[in-house]
């Protein structure tokens, strides 16, 4: 009878040691919300940006912007507007940036310089540039502009035959109209073979277009 | 005294007054039941079922049918003779009217054995709810598979998927928190709200797997309003022994491999009562081949094990079980469209990106490359019991788990100074611990049951490199009372009924995007279950089961603050803190014919979920980087499901069996009068089995076909889908199997065949259905070899 009452008794301790143990052993890190990591880039802001190669005062910006990822806003597209002269030629450029760690007052401005960014804008063309060989820059008109304006891309990557990227383009701008562009990045690993189909996008934006 | 004594501790415990109970056996149940041939399936008549203990017993009659009457709630040593079979001797315990079947192995072999057979017949706790069970020969052949498509087997039960190697059971149409696993008695908590988030168990732990198809919050508290899934491990050995099996698996789609062994024992003497076994399994896979190409990157690997010790005598018990998972899965590659457009894009291309074979040879088969998961979950569980005639048993369980969930993004972070090369996009970490104390009283005036308290504390805890947090962090603490009892006034009929109370409180930690401020959300719940059921016997052969109980479940972190893009499906979808309770109200009833030549099993149930939380078409549109995204908002309506599960067994002639399933269901949003999404299509199963005892030196040789056909899902809510759900179809398969004797053990082979005709099919509970179509021809070897390393010749205790 002695024994079992020590049984007993060592259960209870048990079950008592176990619940307290449960307790005890909470350290609580959920109690720490660890926001993501510093060194890890979003992609926040899309800039095309053209300047007319006979011209080179003519340029033209367009800023497709969603600050921050996680809220419902939609994007500011109020500067996502491409206005381009008839019938020029436009070098063009894609800039690719992270503008979530930038204070508000110092956002990249209209008349940008991918040479004079906020010190804590992040750059991730650079990291783009870097995966050239599994990444492409597709564009597709819609609306007037699709018979008077074409964008040939102008960069290669390293794979062997060599394709193109698209971070640098050419635009060729016939007569004045209206329409839209969409710009996409397209994330191709194992596949690239350059064409747009294979693969997701990084990057899928839209910029209103006009031609004087 | 002393009993008294332990008694009133344990009425304190529960801080309950209970009058004291005169124990007072009563002896009205029943063990009734059938004695068949292990190896011929053949009933055996004229069988002599031996209670030792009470000295009574009783002969099979020309149907194979036993009925022994007016015993004890105990356990008892019962042993089965008939010429020409081992005598059968085992352990039962009954606690109501129980019925078995004895599988007797012929005699052979003229060996003086005694086949010494663990048949466990466990107590239920709610025994009127439907339940269908996996074991023995069906488990063997599913060896190899993960545990939802093993659990297809069962009429009832569905599988959800991500791509071929992430698959959750379905019940009755429900899954992930909707549905409970117990995994070994433990309620495995993972990342269920995932859809494709596998459970993380090694089903070779298992020897049987069981659904409860209806709610069980009476007993397991929230959540198990759809179902449970029950993981069990045979009993640990009682007798000196020492003993194991191993499980080989090959397939040659995906070539996968695995290897699962068990090794086990038990001490005499001084150590009597001191039993172990250890347990490990290694899978591996590579990318799986549909029949016109290959899915990059989805191979699987697996590494798991497991430990259990145990102290038991006569009055008190001590268990230790340790478990740990381990699975990296990769994603097939092309399974992700940036949005609808791309996505619509994608299904309408006849072929996914592919390579050829010599691509992977080249590459390495088996390599899985960014684009996985990988997953750890650890689980430590202690139970302790004591229990004497008169009071019946206390047991006190405590377990705490760990799950681990990682997640690789196809492509690595970008990232300035490359820190974050191997990072995982999103890491889940969810440690539980949870407690229970039961107390099983033995019958009092013919009514026997338990009393119960259970505990868990969750902490979840997220880091990733998503902008916000895809499920926040949290806390929660939640207990439950509850009291089940069941009444057996003779051997014929049972009424049960429960009650139970539930408190939750969950608190979760979040950041604000803007301010990266940290602030709280608290929620508190309460819930009151009640089940009722009965069962009644008509005869021997004909039993009735009904069952009306409720349950409930407190929507997840992830219903409540999801905010982004569901990868799979393109699906924008935003939470809802404010989401309410679900509550359920099931009824369930089931039929059982048990005859020598048929045996049925048809259960049907209607289930009405007040608070149903589904995703809801907002018909609006979010724009972010990746391009446009229908929005879906978690939202609440009420539901009902109502279905039929249909299982029989016709033994045609001796040899002959014909096996035909059907799991029919009907779900309609009750608010719309419309249906709701990812609703399983009907699914009807076929299967003809043709055995002989002995061919060509051969012995237990079979031989069978089937096929499975599944109509399309027609019953969708408009406006949730991006493509319509694919077009049903009908799979073929075949399979052969035979075991050898060899020193004494029966080595088991056998060869199946999936997807006979290399259909080419999509299947409406698969995400990957947009992108891919599924596995085409498999040949599957499967072998079983037990082995016994002593006693040698007196008795042979084998798993199953």
């Amino acid at each position: 009878m002695k024994k079992k009452s020590l049984l007993f008794l060592l259960l209870t301790v048990l079950t008592v040691s176990a619940l307290l143990f449960s307790v005890a052993s909470c350290k609580k890190s959920e109690q720490i919300v660890t926001p993501a990591p510093p060194s890890n880039e979003f992609l926040t802001t899309v800039i095309f940006r053209c300047v007319n190669t006979a011209a080179p005062y003519d340029t033209t910006t367009a800023i497709w912007r969603a600050l921050n990822p996680s809220s419902s806003a939609p994007p500011d597209t109020s500067k996502a507007i491409l206005t381009f002269n008839k019938n020029s030629t436009y070098t063009c450029n894609v800039y690719i940036l992270d503008e979530s760690k930038t204070a508000l007052s110092a956002l990249v401005q209209p008349n940008f310089n991918i040479n004079n960014l906020p010190s804590t804008t992040v750059n991730v063309t650079t990291e783009i540039r870097a995966r050239q060989n599994y990444h492409l820059v597709c564009f597709d008109m819609s609306g007037a502009i699709t018979s008077n304006l074409t964008v040939a891309r102008t960069d290669y990557d390293t794979n062997n035959p060599p394709l193109q990227v698209g971070l640098n383009d050419n635009a060729t701008v016939l007569a004045p109209s209206t329409g839209r562009m969409e710009m996409a990045l397209h994330h191709q690993p194992n596949v690239k073979n350059g064409s747009c189909g294979p693969g997701t996008d990084d990057f899928d934006v839209y910029y209103g277009v006009t031609i004087h | 005294m002393h009993t008294l004594k332990t008694f009133l501790i344990c009425c304190c415990l529960f801080g309950v007054h209970a009058s004291y109970l005169h124990a007072q056996d009563s002896c009205t149940l029943s063990l009734s039941g059938k004695v068949v041939c292990t190896r011929t399936h053949e009933i055996l008549t004229y069988a002599i079922i031996y209670i030792k203990e009470s000295k009574k017993g009783a002969a099979t009659d020309e149907k194979g049918m036993f009925l022994i009457p007016k015993i004890c709630p105990g356990k008892y040593s019962i042993q089965v003779h008939q010429m020409g079979h081992r005598i059968l001797d085992t352990l039962i315990s009954i606690s109501g009217n129980t019925h078995v079947v004895f599988d007797l192995p012929p005699d052979d072999t003229h060996l003086k054995e005694i086949s010494v057979e663990s048949h466990q017949v466990k107590k239920e706790e709610v025994e009127t709810v439907h339940k269908s069970e996996l074991s023995g020969e069906q488990l063997q052949q599913t060896r190899g598979e993960n545990l939802g498509d093993a659990l297809k087997e069962i009429a009832g039960v569905d599988v959800i998927q991500s791509g071929a190697t992430i698959a959750k059971p379905v019940i009755h149409g429900l899954h992930s928190n909707r549905i409970l696993i117990l995994n070994n008695g433990v309620r495995q908590e993972g990342q269920q709200w995932g859809d494709d988030h596998a459970p993380e168990i090694d089903p070779f732990i298992a020897t049987k797997l069981s659904v409860i198809k209806g709610a069980a919050s009476i007993r397991y508290g929230s959540d198990a309003i759809g179902g449970v899934v029950l993981v069990e491990p045979a009993e640990l050995p009682k007798e000196k022994c020492m003993n194991g099996e191993l499980n080989l698996v090959g397939m040659d789609n995906s070539r996968l491999f695995a290897g699962s062994g068990i090794l086990q024992g038990a001490f005499d003497n001084k150590l009597s009562g001191l039993s172990y076994r250890i347990q490990g399994t290694y899978r591996q896979a590579g990318n799986i081949e549909t029949p016109d190409y290959i899915l990059d990157n989805t191979g699987l690997l697996e590494k798991n094990y497991s430990g259990a010790v145990a102290y038991e005598k006569e009055h008190y018990g001590l268990n230790v079980y340790y478990s740990h998972f381990y699975s990296e899965l990769g994603i097939f590659t092309y399974s992700e469209a940036s949005n609808p457009a791309q996505l619509l894009q994608l299904f309408q291309e006849l072929a996914p990106t592919n390579f050829p074979l010599s691509y992977y040879l080249q590459k390495g088969f088996y390599k899985i490359n960014r684009g996985y998961q990988a997953v750890s979950h650890n689980l430590l569980k202690a139970t302790a019991y004591v229990k004497y005639g008169t009071f019946g048993k206390l047991e006190a369980t405590f377990a705490r788990q760990t799950d681990s969930r990682q997640e690789y993004d196809l492509d690595v972070p970008y990232s300035i100074n490359g820190s974050l090369d191997n990072a995982p996009q999103n890491n889940f970490d969810l440690t539980t611990h949870t407690a229970e104390l039961i107390w099983e009283h033995n019958s009092w005036h013919h009514i026997s049951g338990s009393l119960g308290g259970s505990f868990i504390t969750e902490g979840n805890v997220y880091t990733g490199l998503t902008y916000g947090a895809l499920i926040p962090n949290y806390r929660n603490y939640g207990g439950g009372l509850f009291l089940i009892e069941k009444w057996n006034p003779n051997d014929k009929f049972t009424l049960e009924a429960g009650i139970r109370s539930d408190y939750k409180w969950q608190r979760e930690y979040m950041l604000n995007p803007t301010s990266l401020l940290e602030y709280t959300n608290t929620q508190q719940y309460n819930a009151t279950t009640a089940t009722i059921g009965a069962s009644y016997r008509f005869s021997p052969t004909v039993s009735l089961s009904m069952n009306a109980g409720n349950g409930w479940r407190a929507p997840s972190a992830f219903e409540l603050y999801a905010f982004g893009v569901h990868g799979a499906t393109g699906q924008f979808v935003v939470g809802d803190s404010t989401l309410k309770l679900e509550q359920s109200y099931n009824f369930c009833s089931s039929l059982l014919y048990a005859g020598s030549k048929l045996e049925a099993e048809l259960g049907a149930y209607v289930n009405v979920i007040d608070n149903y939380i589904y995703l809801k078409p907002t018909l609006t549109t979010h724009i972010n980087i990746d391009g446009y995204f229908p929005v879906f908002d978690y939202t609440q309506t009420n539901a009902l499901f109502k279905g039929i599960d249909l299982d029989v067994k016709w033994h045609i002639t001796p040899q002959l069996l014909y096996e035909p399933k059907a799991t029919l269901i009907y779900a309609n949003d009750l608010t719309t009068h419309g249906y709701l999404v990812l609703i399983p299509p009907q699914r009807f199963q076929n299967k003809l089995e043709y055995r002989w005892k002995k061919l060509a030196g051969l012995r237990n040789v079979f031989v069978n076909g089937g096929n499975l056909i599944v109509p399309a899902q027609t019953r969708v809510p408009p406006n949730s889908d991006f493509v319509p759900p694919p077009k049903g179809y009908v799979l073929f398969s075949a399979s052969v199997g035979c075991s050898v004797k060899v020193r004494n053990q029966d080595i088991s082979f056998s060869i199946i065949c999936n997807n006979l005709l290399n259909t080419v099919y999509r299947d409406y509970m698969d995400f990957f259905r947009y992108y891919a179509d599924e596995p085409g021809r498999s040949v599957q070897l499967k072998i079983r070899i037990p082995f016994q390393f002593f006693p040698t010749k007196t008795t042979q205790t084998s798993i199953n």
